[in-house]
């Protein structure tokens, strides 16, 4: 059997960009493709994260290295995979490269930037600000890259745009590329995406102001957010001081996820301490059915018990309204033990939303491969190419997504080497 | 049984918790609707979302683990399982698929067939396997009362007018009295029995906040409490709060002012009967008549509405038990079996006439001949239960809720 000895890496966050290093540094040639403009995925967006709450920019930056000064690995970002072909070994892969209209061949200058005046909703910071219509996705951005938002632009900033010095640092006429590759084995490392909370119609649906998502909660406490790590709460800018955390919402519910997203225990204990360090005197509520901390991390749970300003309630929150005046989001839950329904008010919610595998809606394009009720990828019996790493197979954290990388990495690697 | 929970949250830590379930009980409620009580994790999300519960001890979370652990006794002495109307908010919400309002359901139907002595009837009632002894019960009674040959020797006749029909001559009222009367008042005192019983037991048990609010409106006034609750009833005021089945308040609206305007004819009717010596049968635009007949259309169109929703493909959210559909059935065919005698006497068959009117009798002793053991009795506990909920202040706390 024909074997080509490229791997292909499918997504480029924290597992994908560890697949492809693993891979790279054992020989391998190695095609990463990111369908964002830049490397890092969701962990990028993090304030901190397990086990040691670094910030992204520590242990992200020492992976994003090992790709970057690596030659083996050829990184699309801003690209898609459009179809895989072939058998085990012999992969046929189109990738669909979506413009940037930025072309890199000269630097983007002050005036390009200064003709565009357009401001739209921050993908980076799940939409909480703006930025400019032509932007750097984020400070510490691989590539470092402008991007272009073309579709939002006027036309007169376009024409500003196509005057700017120096020329030919913008191409507004740029098309999406198509590119082949033959590869030998895939690794699938799309990810997760947090749980749509507009479908959490009894926990307001996303349309209240102050009960924002644990991601979004990460982008808050980040110094790259939108607020500079300030917890300012949405409607008026103001400081929390008293902040709800609500778990399971949308997991282990069968209305919505029916699994444990396993991760959004550990997150809402890790911002409930954001919340301790950056707000003095700020008291936290974290509502749940079980805290579920496993292994080690269990001493992570008990050291907040020990903070009087934290509070443990078990019990769902099935309903959250607003104080039309004060904007306050209105929680209500029966406390379990011992047994009364409350009604109490926050500064600010937090929904520890849950864990969705990108391929639920958005199956691997091409080849048909199982997947489970839910949408996570089941690895392919014996004599399959095709992989699955981190939490596109289940909900997982940072260091179990990059163990569950160089696993599939040890398997790709036994496709390309026969 | 030695149950010795605590909620007292500072204790709980502490105190030894013992729990002696009864298996037989568990076994028993989930043969009755509960099938699916074991997959709740306690979450609580069915006592936020239900309308109808106080804040302090909601239910149903904690019938819930009740049910799930067995505590039979904390189950049959809780007022809030008939605090329930099963709006089956809860179940729709529930994240688990554990349904607590069939649960609930489930518990009030173990109450039909166990709390009311003899229990034996109670059995017969709560499973399809002794159908046909419930029925047979009534066939035979019915079949010593009546005058059998008159039915072919009404048919040989050919047509009869309406007056012609003599329904005393085929069944003797002082016979027909005989049965039904005797039939339904030892049910009747069987039941009162039962009822003080469970007056007794309502609230004994430590969790189920009876009392917990002092000072309710109608706290300690037994007077004011059973206008409270014949006022909550006439008005549905509860069952209107249901979010997700709002079609089963109209539909129970309907079932219950149409049996009401029946049974408010029939003692009219009796009452001309007996009294004022009227003779049967009555003309049309009689009062009992016309109460009869407006009744009747409610009394279906409730059944119509109701048993459609249960059937429509709502299996997902709440099933129907035996017990319902025993109570839902007979009450339907009460009402038809009961306009058709009127029909098939006034269409001048009178053979199928009093073939009609035994079949209906045999219905209507399907209903009330077994009430205390039936879904039918589910109007006394209920009552009982509403009022000793308006009694003990227990009700303060949902008029707090809604407000």
């Amino acid at each position: 059997m024909s074997t080509n000895g490229k791997i292909l890496v499918i997504g480029g966050g924290i597992s994908g960009i560890s697949a492809a290093a693993d891979a790279a540094e054992l020989g391998c040639d190695v095609i990463l493709v990111e369908k964002e403009p830049y490397l890092g995925g969701r962990v990028v967006r993090m304030n901190q994260y397990f086990p040691k709450l670094c910030p992204p920019t520590c242990g992200m930056e020492i992976n994003i290295r090992r790709v970057r000064q690596n030659p083996r690995i050829k990184v699309y970002t801003f690209s898609e995979v459009e179809t895989i072909s072939g058998s085990p070994g012999d992969y046929t892969v189109t990738i669909r490269v979506n413009p940037r209209y930025v072309t890199g061949k000269q630097p983007v200058s002050q005036a390009h930037i200064d003709a565009v005046a357009t401001e739209i909703p921050n993908p980076f910071n799940y939409n909480m600000d703006t930025t400019k219509a032509l932007f750097i996705p984020h400070d510490a951005a691989y590539p470092m890259m402008h991007v272009l938002k073309k579709d939002a632009l006027t036309a007169e900033e376009g024409e500003k745009l196509k005057a700017a010095e120096p020329a030919g640092a913008i191409d507004l006429d740029m098309k999406e590329d198509r590119v082949e590759e033959k590869v030998g084995a895939v690794i699938i490392a799309t990810g997760w995406r947090p749980y749509d909370v507009t479908k959490l119609e009894n926990l307001g649906a996303g349309k209240l102001a102050n009960v924002i998502t644990n991601v979004m909660m990460e982008r808050l406490a980040s110094r790259n957010g939108p607020t500079e790590g300030k917890l300012l709460r949405p409607s008026d800018g103001k400081e929390v001081a008293n902040v709800a955390f609500v778990q399971c919402a949308g997991s282990r519910d069968e209305n919505h996820l029916p699994y444990c997203s396993a991760v959004c225990c550990m997150g809402s204990l890790k911002q409930a301490r954001y919340v301790r360090e950056k707000v003095a005197d700020a008291k936290v509520t974290i509502f749940y059915i079980d805290i579920r901390t496993i292994g080690r991390f269990e001493k992570f749970y008990y050291d907040l018990l020990e903070d009087q300003n934290v509070r443990f309630v078990k019990g769902k929150v099935a309903k959250i309204t607003e104080d039309p005046a004060t904007k306050n989001p209105i929680v209500e839950v029966e406390e379990v033990l011992p047994g009364d329904k409350k009604r109490e008010q926050f500064d600010m919610v937090v929904l520890a939303t849950g864990v969705v595998p990108a391929t639920a809606d958005s199956p691997v394009p091409g080849v048909s491969l199982v997947y489970d009720n839910d949408g996570f990828l089941v690895d392919q019996p014996n004599g399959a190419g095709i992989f699955g790493a981190g939490c596109v197979k289940r909900p997982l954290d940072v260091s179990r997504s990059v163990k569950d990388a160089t696993a599939a990495v040890m398997k790709a690697i036994q496709i390309v080497r026969r | 049984m030695t149950t010795e929970l605590t909620t007292d949250a500072a204790t709980t830590a502490t105190k030894t918790v013992k729990v002696n379930p009864d298996l037989d009980f568990i076994r028993e409620v989930m043969a009755a609707g509960g099938d699916t009580l074991k997959k709740c994790f306690q979450c609580a999300t069915c006592s936020v979302v239900c309308s109808l519960t106080p804040d302090e001890r909601p239910f149903p979370r904690k019938e819930m683990i009740w049910a799930s652990w067995g505590l039979k006794d904390k189950l049959i002495s809780d007022p809030d399982v008939w605090l329930c109307h099963q709006c089956n908010d809860c179940s729709v919400y529930c994240p688990r698929g554990a349904k607590p309002g069939d649960t609930l359901a489930a518990v009030r139907n173990y109450m039909f067939k166990t709390f009311t002595f003899p229990s034996f009837i109670g059995t017969w009632l709560s499973s399809p396997k002794y159908l046909p002894l419930v029925f047979a019960v009534p066939i035979i009674l019915l079949l010593i009362a009546c005058n059998m040959g008159m039915i072919p020797e009404a048919a040989g006749h050919g047509k009869l007018l309406a007056s012609q029909v003599h329904f005393e001559e085929f069944l003797p009222h002082k016979n027909l009295y005989f049965v039904f009367i005797t039939a339904t008042h030892l049910a009747g005192l069987f039941l009162v029995i039962g009822l003080v019983k469970f007056w007794k037991v309502l609230g004994t048990s430590t969790q189920t906040g009876a009392g917990s609010n002092p000072g309710g409106p109608t706290q300690g006034n037994i007077g004011a409490s059973v206008v409270a609750t014949i006022k909550e009833i006439i008005t549905h005021a509860q069952f209107k709060k249901c979010q997700e089945s709002n079609h089963r308040y109209l539909g129970h609206l309907g079932i219950m002012y149409g049996f009401l305007l029946l049974a408010i004819g029939t003692a009219i009717e009796i009452f001309m009967l007996y009294a004022l010596g009227t003779k049967l049968p009555l003309p049309q635009l009689s009062l009992p008549k016309i109460l009869g007949h407006l009744g009747f259309v409610a009394l279906v169109a409730g059944l119509i509405i109701v048993i459609a929703r249960r059937l429509s493909g709502k299996e997902n959210v709440s099933k129907s038990s035996y017990q319902d559909w025993y109570l839902l059935l007979v009450l339907l065919a009460v009402a038809i079996t009961g306009q058709l005698v009127e029909f098939v006497r006034y269409s001048g068959y009178a053979g199928m006439a009093y073939s009609v009117y035994f079949v209906h009798l045999v219905f209507v002793f399907a209903l009330i001949g077994y009430f205390p053991y039936s879904k039918f009795a589910h109007m006394f506990y209920r009552f009982v239960a509403i009022l000793h909920s308006k009694y003990t202040g227990r009700d303060a706390s949902v008029a707090q809720a809604a407000a």
